[in-house]
């Protein structure tokens, strides 16, 4: 078993993130994004902490780069996320793997209070080719993924991006199309049951904790 | 040509004619503390039941007996062979809507009842439907459902009476909230760790194509009330007690009490309720205004400060529903594309990029469901209408300790 570096063992986790403190660029994009916030009071207090718990998780060095924030309606974030990430697969090279997405996470006031379609919240804007049973495919404008059946109330954003990575890395993912549940995209479902040997497409942990690197090795 | 209301309106008047209402005050008891003529203030009432079934379809009828003005009877579901053994129906009602029979039953007995129906979940209704009912009476075995409900009183500020039962200790048990400010307790306050549980379990699912199915409409992940007919009309008769008690202001008031008739002991127990600072929902009341001009007929700027707001605050947020705003669109090539529109939710928006020619389709990142006032600023002195948004029945606004309801000043019955 490998051993975990110090500066590995030191990253807070997901249920940290309260603690960590923001700083420099990081930070300008927060107080940015919080100029033009609206809505109730609680309503806006929770766009800055998701926010902030996804402006966090840049800060200690996880796999995203918040690219825009939108806070004046619904809660708008635009990250990019480093992974690998399926693309269609050409009959020359087989599948293809990019090594970031583009994400637009939308956040509704409705999710706070009602149970939303896993489909609401992650919208991949660039690669627009990803080859995924659970990302759709078609003439939309962006691709959708969807994160399952129903995502409760209140789910938090953090809990998102983390679902996110692992459905995009093939860690996890419904491949099967007979599921009440469905596929999104039923030839990238047949074509991933038959190529399974590439599953997963990463075996790094979202967060590169002690214990994230522990259950990865 | 006729509209449906039209044609309903004249069938009643002609139903009212042939069986013109009863007499109420030849059976009413004069009621003791109640000074006033109680048949003459019954009648101006309208009341909403949530769950038509052995409880709430017999509160329908104990109100529309009383000569209550109007209902609105919200329930999804059908009756079943098993209704009978519980329901307040007989066999020839089985398939059929239950909110549908009871509005059939309800006017037989009251004529010129105003009956609104519903035959959906109320999670899917609009927060102005229920906004005519002077009190709102739950009777739902669906948690998700009494949250949802829960959360509409309190920010229409209408007292709620929920009334529920416990077959297997013979207990039936109704619980007033007041929601006289938004601050008192809801039915989520009272929920305990077994609610949650069972409030997740029944939680609304989604398919891929969109389309959404509650457990509880498809009789799977439920566990049917157990009950015995004479204890629902019990919980139904407790209930219908309170909205009377609480609608005529007789006797101490019922607000944020719950009376639990025990029939193993025959003991009756009044206990207040609290509020539970932990509660989830949004413990805000909206202000409800009432326009005299169709919404869709309003400028921006007429409509905020029709709701006394102040649209250069930045805090103010627009929400109408099943619409998105749609400020602007980016174009592949980069380009920005100024839309400034109303669209509604599932149709497409397209547009010409004038830099590249290539016809750009607004995708959910560029929409949003809640606005800023402040993006209206081009466009205050504009008819909501020519913005895209021509059928629209109601409109939220909220700033940060304030909120507003806007719905039209009369809304039609629809029988």
């Amino acid at each position: 078993m490998k051993s975990t570096t110090s500066t590995s063992s030191n990253r807070p986790g997901l249920n940290d993130l309260s603690k960590v403190e923001l700083s420099g660029a990081v930070l300008m994009k927060m107080r940015f994004a919080q100029l033009l916030n609206a809505g109730s009071t609680a309503w806006q207090a929770r766009k800055v902490a998701e926010l902030r718990d996804v402006l966090a998780i840049e800060q200690i060095g996880g796999p995203i780069k918040v690219l825009a924030a939108d806070l004046s309606g619904d809660l708008k974030i635009t990250v990019e996320m480093r992974m690998p990430v399926p693309r269609r697969p050409t009959e020359e090279s087989g599948l293809r793997l990019g090594d970031h997405a583009v994400l637009g996470l939308l956040y509704t006031f409705e999710a706070t209070r009602q149970p939303q379609p896993g489909t609401s919240f992650v919208y991949i804007l660039d690669p627009g080719d990803v080859w995924h049973p659970n990302v759709s495919s078609g003439n939309l404008p962006v691709q959708v993924l969807c994160l399952g059946p129903s995502v409760p109330a209140g789910f938090p954003l953090k809990h998102i991006l983390l679902l996110t990575y692992a459905s995009l890395t093939m860690m996890a993912a419904q491949f099967d199309e007979l599921d009440p549940a469905g596929v999104l995209n039923r030839e990238a479902a047949q074509w991933w049951q038959r190529n399974a040997h590439l599953l997963p497409l990463s075996r790094e942990p979202f967060l590169k904790t002690t214990q994230a690197r522990k259950v990865a090795t | 040509m006729k509209s449906f209301a039209q044609s309903g309106r004249k069938r009643t008047r002609r139903r009212a004619a042939a069986n013109p209402r009863p007499a109420r005050t030849a059976r009413f008891p004069r009621l003791v503390g109640m000074c006033a003529d109680a048949a003459a203030a019954l009648a101006r009432l309208r009341v909403a039941i949530v769950g038509c079934g052995s409880v709430g379809g017999r509160v329908a009828l104990h109100l529309a007996r009383c000569g209550v003005r109007g209902l609105v009877l919200i329930d999804p579901k059908k009756y079943r062979p098993v209704s009978l053994v519980t329901h307040e129906c007989y066999a020839e009602a089985i398939g059929q809507n239950k909110a549908d029979v009871m509005a059939t039953v309800c006017r037989s007995i009251c004529p010129d009842l105003e009956v609104r129906v519903y035959v959906k979940p109320v999670q899917d209704l609009l927060l102005g439907d229920l906004v005519e009912a002077d009190v709102v009476v739950m009777a739902t075995d669906n948690l998700p459902a009494e949250v949802d409900t829960g959360q509409r009183c309190i920010w229409l500020g209408k007292p709620l009476v929920h009334a529920a039962l416990h077959g297997e200790t013979l207990t039936a048990t109704v619980r007033f909230f007041l929601n006289s400010d938004g601050q008192g307790p809801c039915p989520a306050c009272l929920f305990g760790p077994q609610e949650w549980r069972d409030h997740d379990a029944n939680l609304r699912r989604y398919s891929c194509d969109g389309t959404a199915h509650d457990p509880s409409l498809k009789g799977t992940g439920v566990v049917p009330t157990r009950s015995l007919s004479f204890l629902c009309a019990m919980s139904a008769d407790l209930a219908t007690n309170q909205v009377i008690r609480h609608l005529l202001g007789l006797g101490r008031s019922v607000g944020d009490t719950m009376v639990e008739y025990n029939g193993y002991t025959h003991r009756t127990v009044v206990v207040p309720l609290g509020r539970n600072s932990n509660c989830p929902c949004e413990h805000v009341q909206y202000r409800v205004v009432r326009s005299t001009r169709q919404i869709s007929d309003l400028t921006m700027r007429e409509l905020v400060e029709m709701a006394g707001a102040n649209h250069k605050s930045r805090d103010l947020l627009l929400q109408i529903p099943n619409m998105r705003w749609i400020d602007q669109m980016t174009c592949k090539c980069g380009a920005v594309t100024v839309v400034r529109h109303f669209q509604p939710y599932g149709d497409l928006c397209t547009k010409k990029c004038q830099t590249c020619k290539r016809i750009v389709v607004a995708g959910p990142m560029d929409a949003s469901g809640a606005v800023a006032t402040a993006a209206f600023d081009s466009v205050l002195d504009v008819p909501i209408r020519q913005l895209g948004a021509r059928a629209m029945s109601q409109a939220t606004l909220r700033d940060a300790n304030r909120a507003w309801l806007i719905v039209p000043a009369h809304r039609e019955a629809r029988q």
